[in-house]
Order: structure tokens, then C-alpha cells, then sequence
């Protein structure tokens, strides 16, 4: 991707998925979000070494910036989505391990 | 970004929910399951401890009923003295009710003899010459007595009763070595040393160690090698026979106890009495007169009566317990609706409330009859009244109301026992032929008077198959004495004695009769020999006995001596009677019955069987609790499971979210450098954030 073509539509695949991500979460299929973080990441990983030396003209960069916040955007509301989910994992953990140290302690009445 | 890493390393703090209700929400219904099956699993726990009570309670009931089941209980008797220093009296079965008046003349007493004084119990006596001394034991009779010593009387030998014999020689020839030689030897006498105080002082005594007038002794001395003479001096001293010389004094006669029983004469050997009474054993302690009385065992079987009642209260009062209802819910009973308790409680009613099968029309056959009966609160009461009639009027037949028993119209015919299969009920008893005594009668006649010596005195014979050889007492004998004399040779014989064979001899024109007393196949009498066969007996005409045959109830039966059992597979199976006498044909009825105790104990024994009402009831249960026990590991295990699902999204969701925070971080890095302008960048990571705390 040495054209500013190649990178921009890299940076709307990205879009693609962050958008992918953000029905998962909505949906509560965590662990299709977890999976569509790792390609997320990879593309990401794939930018970084190239993103500088592609050179932009205004257009080209507005419209960089444009899927930069819209991707920032979705990432946002997925993070919105997850921290009460894991929260919520959070607890229930907890009231297992409170459970287990009950039994241990009193025994199982059976 | 720090709030999702503080999760990982701190989770839950600072993040503002409310735990509890998530708890509440999201665990209960697992935890509600969990504690379901608990409650469930107590529930049948508590139902299985309730049966094992009532297993428990029906157990000592049964235990109650054993002394009932037992009809020697009911038909004991029991026998009283007036005047305990003279006789006691113990009533076995057999024993009939009555009045006895029992004279004692004379008790029974074992013969004494006192040697010389010697001066010394451990100076030597005599050479040492080894000695042989024998007592023997017999009767002696004729005579005269004066001062211990007899004149003109005679000795007849024991046959039953073996001599002692001793030997001293120069080891043991002082009075203590004697003594302790015939005390070692253990063989009928006792010898003690008595110091009379005089100048030789010391006297050696010996008794008889059994009572009865055939029991007294003559001792002779002859040499232990077998030539020569024995040593002067031991047969000086010891010698003794009441028909000659007699070293030794008579301080005590061997003598039988002598009674009259309703003025009837009776003598024994011992001064324990049984048989002078049918039933009754006497135990006589001084002369005098008494009167044994003989009375149904009214106590014991009143206070038999009143256990079995408070027994079925003490049953019925954990029943009602186990079923108890309760409005509150507090005492109500475990078992309450049970349907195996109803149907226990409601047999054992039944049993009590119906009259009982195969009783007699004018025997007792209910509980009323004899005062039981049923309250309100289904316990049973007593009618001391009613009972005590029961026992003045029918005393017998309170035995087959609750013991198993037969009683027969017969008097020759007997019950003897029966089986957990004998079905009650009223059997005629009919005989196709009666059982028989073995017996060998002899042909030679016999004189007027016969001597028995050394020549004709032994005979061998084979007695209900068990062979042996007999010595007859030396004498001259009537023929009936002689017949006598046989008689008591036999069963003195211990060979005969041990296979329980006893045989009676008669005299009819002086030819002798031998008949064994056991009947059936087994019973026979046949001579083999012995010096004195051929002219006692001469060749004998042998008749080996007979085995009952019959029916019961029309039933087959099997015949041993005079005992008929029930074939297997019908209803009398295993019951036995014992039929006496020679008549053949109809011999009557038996009633056998199954007493409310036996009903009960059957009963019970049913229900706690291993495929019995209770055990089916409690192994359902137990199936149950294991079922729930192991739903309840099951949905542990699925707890645990969920648990880890939850675990390992938690694990993967907060990784993810870090690498989204990283990930973000780069882009709006993008964002910032590539425009120059900061504040654009600020604003959208703004927005972003604002939107955060909005959703």
C-alpha cells in the first residue's frame, strides 16, 4: 500500500470491521467481538510501518481523518458496551468464589 | 483505559453497581435449584429415619410375643410346699393341678464305714507287700445290726455299678497315702481321716459318695502281683464284708428315702423324687409330713397377658407419632399418609380384631373373650376381671389363643410341634396302623428257683440295633425276681443307656419276655450269646417293631415310631402328633392354631423381610437419595461449569478491551500529528469520551 488509495480504503476496511465489532457488542456475541478485535489489531499492525511515508493531499487527508473518527467512534461505543458486561462477569465470579468459601467452610450438607 | 485494567487486577471496584442485585438476579436461580434438592433429599432423609423407628418398634413388639408364642409358658405350673424344711417341690410340664400329701419316714443316705484308730496318719502300715484293694457295691439285707456290725446277713452286688480298685504297696502304705489313694482313684467313695481324740486317734472313714441301699460296700484285699498273699496288716485293717469279717464299723446304713405320696409307698435312692408325682420333682429335707400343692401358673400367665397389651401400646403409641397430624405443621408426623404404615397398621389390627382360625367352637378365640380390647385411641386396655375369669375357666385354652398349639379330642393322641407351614385348623386323626414295640421272646421254661453264678451269669444283645454285653448279679433268683434282675442289668448298662434304649423284662410261666421300650422300625431285641443264653433263654421268636401309618385332615403323612408328620405341600405340613395305644381307625380330632402371638410374629417377620412392605418402602427411598445426591453433584459440577465459562470470557473480553485502548491510542496519535491541528483532535476524543459516560 505505497498509493494513497491503497491506504485509504486500508483505513475503510478498518472502518468495515470497528463497525462489525460494534453490532457484536450490541448483540452481545462477545466472543465474535473478541475475534473481530484480533483482525482489527492486525490491520492496524499493518498501517503503522507505512501511514507517514504515503503521501496525502488535503482531500485524501480529510478524508483520512474522517474514517479515523469514525473508527475512534465506534471504538468508543463498543467500549460502552463492554465495561458494564465485564462488570457484571465481575460480580458473578465473585459470588461463586464467596459461594465455594461458604461450602468449604460449613461443609456440603448433603 | 484505566478502569478496564483496574478490572482485571481489582475487579468490580469503583465501578458504581449495584452488586447485590446482580447477585440476586443472575445466581439465585442456580442457587435456588441447589437448595431444592437439598430440602428434598432432607425431606426423604427424615421419611427413612421414620421407617427405621418404626422398624425398630415393630422389632421389640415381636421380641414382647416370644414368651407368648411359647405354650410351656401358659401350661407351667407351678408347685408349693407347706412346710419347705421338709420337701420343695418344681413342676415341669406334664404336671397335673392338684393337692399331695407327702409323708417323709426316712431320707435317702449313703453308707459310712470307720476303720481302727492308728496312732499316726503317716507311720508306715505294714511291709509294703503291694495290696489290692476292691470295693464293690450292692445291698445287703437279712441279718442282724449291732454296733455296726452285721450278723447272718446277705450281699447282693450292684450290676450298675462298677467296683474300685486300689492298689498300696510300700509308696503310699500310711492312713494318708490310703486315703489319698482311694480319693485319687474318683470311683463312688470318699475317704476322709477323722481324729476321735482317743489314744490312736486317727480313723479312716469311708463313704459311699451315692445315696440308696444298693449303694453299700465290701471290701476285700487280695495281692496286687496276683500270687501270694496281700500284706496282713492293709487287710487287717480295711477288710470288710457284711457277710463275714468286718474290720471295719458301720457308723452310717446305706438306705433309700422312703415316702408315701397320698399314702402311697415310695422309694429312692436319692432324696430328689421325680416321678412320684407326674410332673412334679421333690426335693425332701427332713422326715415329716407336707403338703405339695400343684396350681396353674395364673400370675405368670396374667402378667404375660398385660406385656403382650402393653407391648402393641408401646407399638401402637410410635406409630401414632410417626403419623401424627399436626395443624401447625410442627409435630406433624414423617410418616403421615404413608401407605406402608397404614397397611402395617391396619394388619396387625386385623389380626387382633378377628377371631382366630382354627380354634375349637367352644374354645376361645378372641381378645374380648379374655378382656382385650381395642379403646378410642387404638390402644389396647385389660379387663383384669374378664381375665381373670378366662384364666379360673379356660386356663388351657388361653395357651392356644396365643401360642401356636394343637390340642387333641383324643387323650391318646398328643401334640408335638409344627412348622412355619401348618395352616390352622381342625384335622381328623385317623390311624392304619399303630406303632409297635421290637421284642424277643425266649423257650426255655424256667424253675421255681434259678442260680445265677459265675457259669450262666453274662448275656449279649443287641438292643434297638446297638449291641452289648450284660452281667446278671450272682444269687437265686424267683423267675419274675430273675426278670427283674435282667431288666436292670440292661438299662444299667451304659452302651444301651447313651443310645437312650431301655428294654422291659416279664415272665409268663417262667419264660422270659424281652421288649424294648422305643417303637417303630428302629425298635428290636435279639441275643447273640453270653454263658448264660442257652439256658435262660434258649432260641428266641424276634418281632422288630412297627411305625405308625395315617392320616391327618385326610392329609399323607410320614410314620416314625409312634410319631406321624405332615407331608410337605400340604396344609399339615410339619405338624406331629405322638398317637399312643393299639387302636387303629379314627382316633379323633386336632385342632391346631396359630396363637395371636405366632399371627403377630409371622406377620411381622413378613414385613421386615428382605421382600417385605417395609423393605421395598425404604430401598424406594433410598434410591431416591441417591438420585438427588447425585443431582446435586451434577448441578455443582454444571455450576463450577458455568463458572469457568464465565472466567474465561471475563479473561478474553478485558485483554480485549486493553488491546482497543491501545489500538485507539495509535489512531488518534494519526489523528493529532498528521493534522497539526490539536484541538480537533481533542474534540473528537471528547466526543468519543462523552459519549462513553453517556451510555
Amino acid at each position: 500500500m505505497n498509493s494513497a488509495t491503497e491506504l485509504l480504503s486500508h483505513y475503510e476496511l478498518i472502518a468495515g470491521l470497528t463497525q462489525n465489532m460494534l453490532r457484536a457488542a450490541r448483540d452481545g456475541d462477545w466472543d465474535g467481538l473478541i475475534e473481530l478485535e484480533k483482525q482489527y489489531r492486525a490491520r492496524v499492525d499493518e498501517l503503522k510501518p507505512v501511514d507517514a511515508q504515503v503521501p496525502l493531499d488535503d482531500s485524501q487527508r480529510a478524508r483520512k481523518h474522517a474514517v479515523i473518527r469514525r473508527i475512534l467512534d465506534d471504538d468508543a461505543r463498543i467500549r460502552d458496551l463492554a465495561t458494564p458486561h465485564l462488570m457484571h462477569l465481575d460480580r458473578l465470579l465473585r459470588s461463586s468464589h464467596q459461594r465455594r468459601a461458604l461450602q468449604e467452610a460449613y461443609g456440603n450438607s448433603r | 483505559m484505566s478502569s478496564s485494567s483496574g478490572l482485571v487486577s481489582s475487579p468490580g471496584i469503583g465501578s458504581g453497581l449495584d452488586v447485590n442485585a446482580l447477585v440476586t438476579s443472575l445466581m439465585q436461580p442456580a442457587q435456588n435449584k441447589l437448595t431444592l434438592l437439598k430440602s428434598q433429599q432432607q425431606s426423604y432423609q427424615t421419611t427413612l429415619s421414620a421407617f427405621g423407628a418404626l422398624k425398630s418398634a415393630l422389632s421389640s413388639f415381636q421380641s414382647s410375643l416370644s414368651s407368648l408364642s411359647d405354650p410351656s409358658q401358659f401350661l407351667q405350673l407351678s408347685a408349693d410346699s407347706s412346710d419347705k424344711t421338709i420337701v420343695t417341690a418344681t413342676a415341669a410340664s406334664g404336671a397335673q393341678a392338684g393337692n399331695f400329701s407327702v409323708n417323709v419316714s426316712q431320707l435317702a443316705q449313703a453308707q459310712s464305714l470307720s476303720a481302727a484308730g492308728v496312732a499316726s496318719t503317716t507311720s508306715t502300715i505294714g511291709s509294703g507287700t503291694p495290696t489290692k484293694l476292691t470295693i464293690d457295691f450292692g445291698t445287703i439285707s437279712g441279718g442282724t445290726l449291732s454296733n455296726g456290725t452285721y450278723s447272718g446277713a446277705s450281699f447282693a452286688q450292684n450290676a450298675a455299678q462298677q467296683s474300685l480298685s486300689v492298689t498300696i504297696d510300700s509308696s503310699n502304705n500310711t492312713l494318708q497315702g490310703i486315703a489319698n489313694a482311694i480319693n485319687a482313684a474318683n470311683g463312688g467313695v470318699q475317704a476322709t481321716i477323722v481324729n476321735d481324740g482317743s489314744s490312736n486317734p486317727y480313723r479312716l472313714v469311708l463313704t459311699s459318695t451315692s445315696t440308696g441301699q444298693n449303694m453299700s460296700m465290701r471290701i476285700s484285699a487280695s495281692s496286687a502281683t496276683g500270687s501270694g498273699s496281700p500284706d496282713s496288716a492293709i487287710a487287717g485293717l480295711l477288710s470288710y464284708d457284711p457277710t463275714g469279717t468286718q474290720d471295719m464299723t458301720q457308723t452310717a446304713a446305706a438306705q433309700n428315702a422312703q415316702l408315701t405320696v397320698n399314702g402311697l409307698a415310695v422309694s429312692s435312692s436319692t432324696n430328689t423324687v421325680a416321678g412320684a408325682i407326674q410332673g412334679v420333682s421333690l426335693n425332701l429335707l427332713k422326715a415329716g409330713t407336707a403338703t405339695v400343692t400343684t396350681a396353674n401358673n395364673t400370675a405368670g400367665v396374667t402378667s404375660a397377658v398385660n406385656g403382650f397389651v402393653s407391648a402393641y401400646n408401646t407399638l401402637n403409641s410410635a406409630i401414632s407419632s410417626l403419623t401424627a397430624y399436626d395443624s401447625t405443621g410442627q409435630n406433624t408426623g414423617a410418616l403421615l399418609g404413608d401407605p406402608t404404615v397404614q397397611l402395617i397398621q391396619n394388619q396387625i389390627r386385623s389380626v387382633l380384631d378377628n377371631p382366630l382360625p382354627g380354634v375349637g367352637q367352644s374354645a376361645l378365640s378372641t381378645l374380648t373373650q379374655v378382656g382385650v380390647q381395642f379403646q378410642a385411641d387404638g390402644s389396647l386396655s385389660v379387663d383384669s376381671t374378664k381375665l381373670q375369669n378366662a384364666v379360673n375357666n379356660n386356663f388351657s385354652q388361653l395357651a392356644s389363643l396365643f401360642a401356636t398349639n394343637g390340642t387333641a379330642t383324643d387323650s391318646l393322641v398328643s401334640y408335638l410341634g409344627s412348622s412355619a407351614s401348618t395352616q390352622a385348623g381342625q384335622y381328623a386323626v385317623n390311624v392304619t396302623q399303630a406303632a409297635t414295640q421290637g421284642s424277643a421272646t425266649g423257650s426255655v421254661t424256667l424253675g421255681a428257683s434259678t442260680v445265677i453264678g459265675s457259669g450262666n451269669n453274662t448275656l449279649n444283645l443287641t438292643l434297638d440295633n446297638v449291641s452289648s454285653s450284660i452281667t446278671i448279679p450272682a444269687g437265686t433268683y424267683t423267675a419274675s425276681a430273675l426278670a427283674t434282675a435282667i431288666q436292670s442289668a440292661v438299662n444299667g448298662n451304659t452302651t444301651f443307656a447313651n443310645a437312650g434304649s431301655t428294654v422291659a423284662v416279664t415272665q409268663s410261666g417262667g419264660v422270659l419276655k424281652f421288649t424294648s421300650n422305643r417303637y417303630g422300625s428302629a425298635s428290636n431285641v435279639s441275643f447273640t450269646g453270653g454263658n448264660g443264653y442257652a439256658s435262660l433263654i434258649g432260641t428266641t421268636t424276634n418281632t422288630t417293631g412297627l411305625d405308625i401309618a395315617g392320616t391327618i385332615g385326610g392329609y399323607a403323612t410320614t410314620g416314625s415310631g409312634q410319631t406321624l408328620t405332615g407331608a410337605p405341600g400340604t396344609a399339615v405340613a410339619g405338624l406331629q402328633i405322638s398317637v399312643q395305644g393299639t387302636t387303629t381307625g379314627s382316633r379323633g380330632t386336632l385342632n391346631f392354631s396359630q396363637g395371636y402371638a405366632s399371627l403377630l410374629s409371622s406377620q411381622i417377620t413378613g414385613f421386615l423381610g428382605s421382600s417385605g412392605a417395609l423393605t421395598s418402602a425404604t430401598n424406594s427411598l433410598n434410591q431416591t437419595i441417591t438420585s438427588l445426591t447425585k443431582a446435586q453433584t451434577d448441578w455443582q459440577a454444571q455450576m463450577t461449569q458455568m463458572q469457568n465459562t464465565y472466567l474465561a470470557q471475563f479473561t478474553a473480553l478485558d485483554a480485549t478491551i486493553s488491546q482497543l485502548n491501545s489500538t485507539s491510542n495509535y489512531l488518534q496519535q494519526v489523528l493529532g500529528t498528521s493534522t497539526g491541528s490539536s484541538s480537533g483532535s481533542s474534540g473528537s476524543s471528547g466526543s468519543s469520551s462523552g459519549s462513553s459516560t453517556k451510555g
